[in-house]
C-alpha cells in the first residue's frame, strides 16, 4: 500500500513538474497577448527531435551538452519567428491565430515525419545527467526524475522572480494588464509579446530537455498530447495565471497518476482525465481556479 | 511646441473630430472643455498615437508624429494620462511609477523624478508598496498623474483628472496641476468641469461635436453668453 | 492598409508553406498524381522496361507509410515481386505477366486512429489503381473497416499484420461475403496467447528447477486495443484461477491495460505497479512506443522480473540503437530470424537485408509469403479469377495436403504455410505457424531462445542460443 502511495505521489509530481513548465509559457502568452498558441506542443516535440538529430551527427560526439544549447536556441528562435511571421500580422483575430498556429503545428509534425528518424520511436538517454535510483519506502526514486522535479521548481521560481522583479518581467505584466496603457508608458507591446512567445518556447524546450532523456521520443505526433494536457492545466488553473498553471499542472499530474495506480483499468482511460477536467471546469468555474472573473 | 493642423478622425462612419487645428506654446497650460462625447478624449488619443488621424497633420517640436505608434510618441516626450486612469492594478504603486519611467534610461533622472512625484504626492510615498487596485479613487488619480510625469515629459496630456472625485480632492488635484505648470511642463488638459479648468488654464478651447467652436483666454470666454449659460452656470 | 498587407503576407506565407510542403510531398511520394493510375514497368521491380499495363498482375498494399509495420508489408511484397520478375515473370496461357506492386497510406499505426483514412486508402487502390489483389493490414480496428472495400469488390485480400481472431471467423460464418479474406501473418491472437503460455510454462518450470521455485508471479501489460483482447483473455485464463495446469493457477498478480497515447511517466507508474505486485515475469503485449518506454525504465530500475512477450518495435535490429541498448535481456516473439524455420527462411533473410538494410518485421515475411502464395495459385490454375478458381486452389493448402506432398505447395519463409479451408486462417503450431522467442543480448545481438520443445523442436532449428538472465535477477533469485 505504501509503495502504491509513493508510486502515485512520485509520478504525479513528475507529471506535474513537466506540465508546469509547458503550461506556464502557454498560459503566459495567452495572458499577455490573448494569443492561443497551438504550436506550443510542437515546440516540445521539435526540441526532442532537434536533440536527437544532433546526437546522431558525428560532430557532436563528446559535445553532447552543446546539442542542448543549440536546441534551446533554435526553438527560441522558432518561437520568435512564429510570432513575427504568423501571429503578429493576424493578432487582431483570435480565430486566425488559432488556425495559423494549428497549421504550424501540423507543418512541424510533417517535417519531422519525413526526416530520416521520424518514423521510429527513439531514446535520447545519452543526455541523462543522472543514472540509477534510490529506494525510499520500498519505492525506487529515479535520480534523473528527481533532477527534473528540482530543476522544474527552480525554473518556476526563477521565472516568478523574473516576472515580478525584472524590468522586462514588469513590462510583460504591464502589457498583460493594460496593453494600451503600457503603450502610453513607452512600452512596445509588440516587442514584449515577441519576447513572451520566445520565452514560452524556451520553457517548452527546457521541459523537453529535462524530461525526454528520461522518457522517449514517441513520434512526431507526441506534441498534441502535451498540448491537450497543458490546455487542461491552463483551463483548470485559469487562463493567464501563472500560479494557476503551476497548481493546475500538479493537480492534473496527481489525478492522472491516481487513476493509473488506484483505479481498476485506470491506465486505459487515465488520459481522458484532462478532458474531463476541461469539461467540468468550464461548466462550474469557467475562469479557472486562479483566473480573473471573465475570459477574454 | 505642438501644432495640430486640420485633423479629422472617424470611428467607422461616425465623425469624432472635424478639422481640428490647435497650437500649444512651450510652458503653456491649455484646456479643452466641452460636453460629454464632444471628442475631447479622442483628441488626446490622436495626439498620443493611440488612434491614427484619418486626415491632417500633427507636429511636435517641428517633427511629424501623426503616423507614429504610441510607444514611439511617448519616447519623443509626450506623456498621456488617460481617461479612467488605466493603472496597472495588480502592480504596486512603486512598480506603476517604474513603468511610467520606462523610457528613462538614466538612473539619476529616474531617482530625481521619483523624488519629485513623491514630493508632489506624499500620499503615494506612504503607499508605495500597496497594490494600485487597492487605492482610493483620489489616490489612484494621483498615481495616474505621477506615473505620467515619471517619463519627464515635455508635454503632458491630462484626460479628465477630476472625473468621479469629491470636490475637496478635485481641488487638490488641480493645485498639483498648477504646480506642475509652474515647474515648466507644458500641459494640455481635457476637462468637463469648465469652472475648474478655466481657473488654471491660460488658453481655453471649446470643443463641441468634434469641432472647436470657440477659443480664448478666461477673460475673453467669460464674456460669451453661451459659455456663461451652459458651462459656468451663471 | 499596412495591416491588411501584413495580414495578406502572413496568409501567403502559411499557404505557401502548406501548399509547397504538400506539393513537395506529392511529387516525392505520390507521383504521378490523381486520376486513373497508369501501371507501367516502374511498378514492377525487376521487370524489363516498356511492358504494358495488361501484362501486369496488380497487387495493392495497404499499410502505414513511414511506420515500420506498413513499410514492412511493402518491403516484403516488393522483394517477392522483384524475385519473380527477375526470374522472368509468370506465364498464363503462354503470355508473360509481371508482378506490379503499389501502396497506399492507411495511417493505421496512428495512436489517434481515423479509420476513414484506411478506407480511403483501400478505395484508392481498388477504384483508382484497379488492383487485382490486396495485401497488408496492421491495426485491427482499421482493417475491420477497410477490408469491406476488398470484399465488396470481390478481391482477394491477405492480412499480414492484424492478429484479432474475428477476421477469419467471418470467413466461416459468412463465407459468401468473406471468402476473399486470408491471413498469412501472424497466427491469431488466441494462438499467440497459447504459444506464449506454452513457452512460459516450460520456461518457468526450467527456471524454478534452477532457482528453487522463485518464480511465482506473472504480470501482463498491454495496449488496450482490439488485437490484444483475445490474447489477454487467453493469458488471464492460463494463469487465472481456472487455468488448465494447477501449478500455474493464480499466478497473475498484475494486469495493466493502457491507452496507447501513454507517456513515459505513465509507463514508469506501471513498471512500479508491476514491481509492487512482486512480478517475476512480465508479459508485454505491445506494438507501439510503449515497448521502448518499458525497456528504458527496465534498464534504469533493474526490477526483479524478466520481460517475455510481444514488442513489435523490438523485432527490428534498429531497436538496439533506438533504445541505446536499454532493450537488453528482453525476450520477445518474432516470426522469423536467422534460422531454418523452412529451407527458404535464411535465403529470404539475407536477400531482405541486402535489399533494405535491416531485418524483416513480421509484416514483411508475412507479405512476402502472401504474394508468393497468390502467385503460386495463379501459376497452378493459369487463371486470375478470384473465385472460384484461385480461392479453391488456395484452399487446398491444408495441413494434411502439405504434410503429404510438401513439394506441391509454395515455399514459405515463416513456417510451412498451411491454411484452414473454412476460415482461411494460418494454421498455428510447429512446423506451420509458430513464433520464435528471441532475446536481446550484449553488443546488439539478438539470440533465438530454446523453447524447451514447447513451441518448436529446438534440435530442428539452427542458431539456437542460450538464455542469459540479468545479473540483478540472478542475485534476487539466489538470495
Amino acid at each position: 500500500m505504501i509503495v502504491d502511495i509513493m508510486n502515485m505521489l512520485f509520478n504525479g509530481t513528475l507529471t506535474g513538474a513537466v506540465y508546469a513548465l509547458i503550461a506556464m509559457g502557454y498560459s503566459l502568452v495567452y495572458g499577455v497577448g490573448g494569443i492561443m498558441n497551438l504550436s506550443h506542443g510542437a515546440y516540445f516535440m521539435l526540441t526532442g527531435y532537434l536533440l536527437l538529430w544532433m546526437l546522431q551527427t558525428p560532430f557532436f560526439i563528446g559535445l553532447e551538452w552543446l546539442t542542448v544549447v543549440f536546441a534551446l536556441i533554435i526553438i527560441t528562435v522558432i518561437g520568435g519567428l512564429t510570432f513575427l511571421l504568423l501571429v503578429k500580422p493576424l493578432q487582431d483575430s483570435h480565430v486566425a491565430v488559432v488556425i495559423v498556429t494549428f497549421g504550424l503545428a501540423f507543418l512541424l509534425e510533417q517535417v519531422v515525419l519525413i526526416s530520416p528518424s521520424g518514423t521510429e520511436v527513439w531514446s535520447i538517454g545519452q543526455l541523462r545527467l543522472f543514472q540509477g535510483y534510490t529506494m525510499v519506502f520500498g519505492y525506487p526514486i529515479v535520480h534523473q526524475y528527481v533532477f527534473l522535479i528540482v530543476m522544474s521548481i527552480v525554473i518556476v521560481l526563477l521565472f516568478a522572480l523574473f516576472i515580478n522583479k525584472s524590468k522586462l518581467g514588469k513590462s510583460i505584466r504591464a502589457v498583460s494588464q493594460d496593453r494600451e496603457a503600457a503603450g502610453l508608458m513607452g512600452i512596445n507591446a509588440s516587442r514584449i509579446l515577441l519576447y513572451t512567445v520566445m520565452i514560452s518556447a524556451l520553457l517548452a524546450g527546457l521541459a523537453a530537455f529535462l524530461y525526454l532523456p528520461g522518457a522517449s521520443l514517441d513520434g512526431p505526433s507526441m506534441g498534441w498530447g502535451y498540448l491537450l494536457n497543458s490546455f487542461a492545466v491552463v483551463i483548470l488553473g485559469g487562463m493567464g495565471s501563472l500560479i494557476g498553471s503551476v497548481a493546475g499542472a500538479f493537480i492534473v499530474g496527481y489525478t492522472i497518476s491516481f487513476t493509473n495506480v488506484f483505479v481498476p483499468y485506470g491506465p486505459s482511460w487515465a488520459h481522458l482525465v484532462p478532458i474531463i477536467i476541461i469539461i467540468v471546469i468550464l461548466l462550474i468555474r469557467p475562469q479557472g481556479l486562479f483566473g480573473k472573473k471573465e475570459l477574454r | 511646441m505642438l501644432e495640430i493642423k486640420k485633423i479629422y478622425h472617424y470611428y467607422g462612419k461616425a465623425k469624432a473630430l472635424e478639422e481640428i487645428s490647435l497650437k500649444i506654446e512651450e510652458k503653456a497650460l491649455d484646456a479643452v472643455i466641452g460636453p460629454n462625447g464632444a471628442g475631447k478624449s479622442t483628441l488626446l488619443r490622436v495626439i498620443s498615437g493611440l488612434e491614427e488621424p484619418d486626415r491632417g497633420k500633427i507636429e511636435f517640436l517641428g517633427e511629424r508624429i501623426d503616423k507614429l505608434k504610441a510607444h514611439k510618441i511617448t519616447k519623443k516626450g509626450i506623456s498621456h494620462c488617460p481617461e479612467r486612469r488605466r493603472l496597472f492594478f495588480d502592480m504596486s504603486v512603486a512598480d506603476n511609477l517604474k513603468m511610467g519611467a520606462y523610457p528613462v534610461k538614466n538612473k539619476e533622472v529616474y531617482k530625481a523624478m521619483k523624488n519629485f512625484v513623491y514630493e508632489l504626492f506624499p500620499r503615494l510615498n506612504e503607499r508605495r508598496k500597496q497594490r494600485a487596485g487597492t487605492l482610493s479613487g483620489g489616490e489612484q488619480q494621483m498615481l495616474a498623474i505621477a506615473r505620467a510625469l515619471m517619463s519627464k515629459p515635455k508635454l503632458l496630456l491630462l484626460d479628465e483628472p477630476s472625473l468621479g472625485l469629491a470636490p475637496k480632492i478635485k481641488k487638490r488635484i488641480f493645485d498639483v496641476i498648477e504646480k506642475i505648470k509652474q515647474e515648466g511642463t507644458t500641459t494640455l488638459l481635457v476637462e468637463q468641469d469648465a469652472v475648474l479648468a478655466m481657473d488654471i488654464a491660460e488658453n481655453i478651447h471649446l470643443l463641441e461635436e468634434g469641432k472647436i467652436e470657440m477659443r480664448g483666454t478666461k477673460k475673453e470666454l467669460e464674456k460669451e453668453p453661451r459659455i456663461k449659460q451652459v458651462y459656468l452656470g451663471i | 492598409m499596412e495591416k491588411l498587407a501584413k495580414r495578406i503576407i502572413a496568409i501567403v506565407i502559411i499557404a505557401g508553406l502548406g501548399v509547397g510542403g504538400g506539393l513537395g510531398a506529392w511529387f516525392l511520394f505520390l507521383a504521378p498524381g490523381a486520376g486513373e493510375y497508369s501501371w507501367s514497368s516502374k511498378d514492377c521491380p525487376g521487370a524489363p522496361s516498356g511492358i504494358s499495363s495488361d501484362q501486369i498482375i496488380k497487387f495493392g498494399i495497404t499499410g502505414d507509410v513511414g511506420e515500420i509495420t506498413g513499410d514492412g508489408a511493402w518491403e516484403g511484397c516488393y522483394l517477392a515481386a522483384k524475385e519473380i520478375n527477375e526470374a522472368g515473370g509468370i506465364k498464363i496461357n503462354d503470355t508473360t505477366y509481371y508482378i506490379g506492386v503499389t501502396r497506399e497510406d492507411s495511417d493505421e499505426a496512428n495512436p489517434n486512429l481515423v479509420t476513414s483514412r484506411g478506407i480511403a486508402a483501400a478505395e484508392r487502390l481498388v477504384y483508382n489503381k484497379k488492383v487485382q489483389f490486396g495485401i497488408g493490414g496492421f491495426r485491427s480496428e482499421a482493417l475491420l473497416a477497410y477490408q469491406e472495400v476488398f470484399m465488396d469488390n470481390e478481391i482477394i485480400f491477405i492480412n499480414t499484420g492484424a492478429a484479432t481472431d474475428v477476421f477469419c471467423e467471418n470467413v466461416r460464418s459468412w463465407y459468401t461475403r468473406y471468402k476473399y479474406f486470408w491471413r498469412s501473418m501472424p497466427i491469431n491472437s488466441s494462438s499467440l496467447g497459447e504459444q506464449i503460455f506454452n513457452y512460459l510454462f516450460r520456461l518457468i518450470y526450467v527456471l524454478n528447477a534452477t532457482y528453487s521455485g522463485e518464480i511465482a508471479n506473472v504480470g501482463i501489460i498491454y495496449e488496450d486495443l482490439t488485437w490484444t483482447e483475445d490474447l489477454v483473455t487467453g493469458i488471464e485464463y492460463y494463469f487465472g484461477p481456472y487455468g488448465p495446469l494447477p501449478a500455474y493457477r493464480n499466478m497473475l498478480t498484475a494486469n495493466i491495460p493502457y491507452d496507447v497515447t501513454l507517456t513515459a511517466a505513465d509507463m514508469l507508474t506501471h513498471v512500479n505497479t508491476l514491481m509492487a505486485a512482486d512480478c517475476d515475469i512480465v508479459i508485454p503485449i505491445i506494438s507501439a512506443q510503449g515497448g521502448l518506454m518499458l525497456m528504458q525504465h527496465y534498464a534504469t530500475l533493474q526490477p526483479n522480473f524478466l520481460v517475455v512477450g510481444i514488442d513489435v518495435q523490438s523485432q527490428l535490429d534498429t531497436f538496439w540503437t533506438q533504445t541505446n541498448g536499454d532493450c537488453i535481456y528482453e525476450i520477445q516473439m518474432q516470426s522469423i530470424h536467422v534460422t531454418n524455420k523452412t529451407p527458404t527462411t535464411i535465403p529470404f533473410w539475407n536477400a531482405f537485408r541486402a535489399e533494405w538494410g535491416h531485418d524483416p518485421l513480421y509484416t514483411a515475411s508475412g507479405s512476402y509469403d502472401a504474394l508468393n502464395f497468390i502467385v503460386w495459385a495463379i501459376n497452378e490454375t493459369q487463371s486470375l479469377q478470384a473465385y472460384p478458381t484461385l480461392t479453391q486452389k488456395m484452399e487446398t493448402a491444408t495441413k494434411a495436403n502439405i504434410l503429404a506432398n510438401p513439394e506441391l505447395f509454395p515455399s514459405s519463409v515463416g513456417g510451412l504455410g498451411a491454411y484452414w479451408p473454412t476460415t482461411h486462417d494460418l494454421v498455428a503450431g510447429y512446423p506451420f505457424g509458430f513464433t520464435l522467442f528471441c532475446q536481446w543480448q550484449a553488443n546488439a545481438t539478438k539470440v533465438i531462445m530454446p523453447s524447451y520443445n514447447s513451441v518448436y523442436i529446438d534440435s530442428q532449428l539452427s542458431n539456437i542460443g542460450t538464455l542469459i538472465l540479468p545479473p540483478w535477477l540472478i542475485t534476487d533469485w539466489t538470495t
